[in-house]
């Protein structure tokens, strides 16, 4: 990183501590990608990367006092957003297990092995039945984003619903998923050690 | 950057490239669950990442939807900050989160872990094996592997002993193999495996309750080790040397250059040697047979059998950090798991005759396998290391 990045970092950073929402929204521009990016590589979850970086920010802006000290303030803020993500898998460590399984299995990025399609079958299985307890419009709308591949936007079109309110549902889905699957945690866990390798 | 040569590093590799494994997101997941080691971890995630640079993902579109709630949540501190005030207001709320969270976080992590508060008294939990062997040199010094430093750990003769990140021995000749022979042995105890690669190259994996004897040094015109329990090879490739296996002072295996998979336990009926590729030769007694890649030599006391079509991946299911039980006796694999969790199995009335299905991680803690055994309607009971096993 030049030193003319960290200047006018430093330069953000000491305007946003003194409440400049114009240099606020200036730093969400220049680092809100790379940062949604980390996150999402951290979580396999675009709705968790998406908050996680939203809290971020929010954070910043709530501590804004103190930001002037900062040396490196683009370091600060990928640290603050992996700091936030390490936190959401300690407590979600089986929604972020199972999100690992689900991602691999959407984008295919390990090489099936032979021999390892009972433990994907039984996986699948116990995602679907979580799936299919969702209230309709729930349903409709993970099925949507994580079978067919839709966006928020085309979600959104097609139900004739606002984005906003296909992401609340989407929250509550994720949330209703996470619920049941703690309720067979035993059962999961056990699979999960039961395939050996997802 | 240098890259750091570590198992944590390797497990955030594995993790990012989507390649980890059950054992190893296990594994990752246990050293996230440690708090004081997010700046380990931060660290060791951020430099994995160099290799990920282009981020695609955000739209334009949802990136300016993040914006329109950010500044939604931090727009009330646009007025004049009465900090005193927001800070009160932000602290009752950290308070009851940071409680709540604790809260779950002890409640979902509960079952493993060094914090577990146990409310009635419950018996501890058998873990399963892990990398721990005992190396013991020419002259009789013992080293301990699991805890032992990385990096050279001994000298014997022209050889040294290495040991690597990941936690495996290599031999590393330096010069010619001179002068006498100096054998060494590396033995792991019931609940242990290792892996080691001898001065030739040639690699071995030593499954738990077994042993193997080597020289520090191929000196001789053959290259002779001596083994019991159960090992898996990749033997280097050198024709003028060939690659002898003696099992348990009675059968022995010639290689030559090829892998392969011995299961000699005393407690077994028979000594199972199974080829994965190339060739060896099984020897017991004044019968030999040569075996071709996927064919097991069955020895017992004077017999020599072959088996065709083994099935070569069961077999060596167990080097890559897998039980798999399909189509075993439910004795047979009990004897499995008692030597990997280092237990004493008996049974009260029939040894269970049916057959089971599906593979297991070698990583599950022995109480998990004890819930799914009792899913089968069988009664088990663990006291101290002695598992009872009721039909």
């Amino acid at each position: 990183m030049s030193n003319i990045d960290l200047h006018s970092d430093r330069e953000l950073f000491r305007r946003i501590a003194q409440s400049d929402m114009q240099a606020f929204s200036t730093l969400f521009q220049i680092y809100s990608k790379a940062l949604y990016w980390h996150a999402l590589k951290l979580m396999h979850s675009e709705f968790w990367a998406e908050e996680l970086v939203q809290d971020a920010f929010v954070q910043l802006w709530m501590k804004r006092s103190s930001l002037s000290d900062i040396e490196n303030p683009s370091a600060y803020l990928f640290r603050i957003v992996a700091n936030k993500a390490l936190d959401r898998i300690r407590r979600h460590e089986l929604e972020i297990k199972m999100q690992y399984v689900a991602a691999n299995a959407l984008h295919n990025v390990t090489g099936e092995a032979p021999g390892k399609q009972d433990g994907w079958d039984s996986i699948k299985e116990l995602l679907n039945t979580a799936v299919e307890r969702l209230p309709d419009q729930r349903k409709r709308i993970y099925q949507l984003k994580y079978k067919e591949g839709y966006s928020y936007e085309e979600i959104a079109e097609k139900l004739s619903i606002s984005k906003h309110t296909v992401r609340n549902h989407m929250a509550k889905a994720l949330e209703d998923i996470r619920s049941f699957l703690l309720e067979h945690r035993d059962f999961l866990l056990l699979l999960l050690y039961m395939i050996g390798y997802f | 950057m240098q890259q750091p040569d570590n198992k944590l590093y390797y497990l955030w590799q594995q993790y990012l490239s989507g390649r980890a494994t059950g054992q190893e997101l296990n594994e990752l997941m246990e050293a996230i669950g440690d708090a004081s080691r997010d700046d380990e971890n931060i660290q060791l995630f951020q430099q994995a990442m160099q290799k990920y640079p282009a981020g695609a993902g955000l739209t334009d579109d949802t990136q300016s939807e993040m914006w329109r709630r950010i500044s939604e949540r931090a727009g009330s501190g646009r007025q004049p900050v009465h900090r005193v005030h927001f800070l009160r207001k932000w602290g009752w709320a950290a308070a009851v989160l940071i409680l709540l969270c604790s809260g779950a976080y002890f409640w979902m992590t509960a079952p493993k872990g060094p914090k577990t508060v146990t409310l009635e008294p419950q018996p501890a939990d058998v873990l399963p094996g892990s990398n721990k062997a005992i190396l013991t040199l020419a002259d009789g010094t013992t080293i301990t592997l699991d805890s032992a430093a990385n990096g050279a750990i001994a000298q014997q003769g022209n050889s040294s002993v290495v040991k690597l990140a990941n936690g495996e021995i290599r031999y590393d000749l330096k010069g010619a193999a001179s002068g006498g022979v100096m054998l060494n042995t590396m033995s792991t105890p019931a609940g242990g495996q290792y892996q080691l690669t001898l001065p030739d190259g040639t690699r071995v994996w030593l499954n738990a309750a077994s042993s193997i004897t080597y020289p520090a040094a191929f000196v001789t015109k053959e290259r002779k080790v001596k083994i019991s329990g159960e090992a898996y090879f990749e033997v280097a490739k050198d024709k003028a040397k060939p690659f002898v296996v003696d099992v348990n002072g009675q059968a022995s295996v010639e290689v030559l250059g090829t892998s392969f998979n011995i299961k000699a336990y005393a407690d077994e009926e028979a000594t199972r040697t199974t080829l994965i590729n190339g060739s060896v030769k099984v020897r017991n007694n004044a019968t030999s047979v040569v075996l071709s890649p996927g064919q097991q030599g069955v020895s017992s006391d004077r017999q020599l059998a072959v088996i065709n079509n083994a099935n070569v991946e069961q077999v060596v299911a167990w080097k890559n950090g897998i039980f798999d039980f399909n189509g075993l006796a439910f004795q047979a694999i009990i004897k499995d798991v008692g030597r990997w969790y280092d237990i004493r199995v008996k049974y009260e009335g029939e040894v269970p005759a049916f057959k089971l299905k599906g593979k297991m991680d070698r990583g599950v803690k022995l109480s998990d396998l004890l819930r799914f055994m009792k899913g089968f309607g069988l009664q088990v009971r663990l006291e101290g290391r002695v598992l009872t096993i009721k039909q």
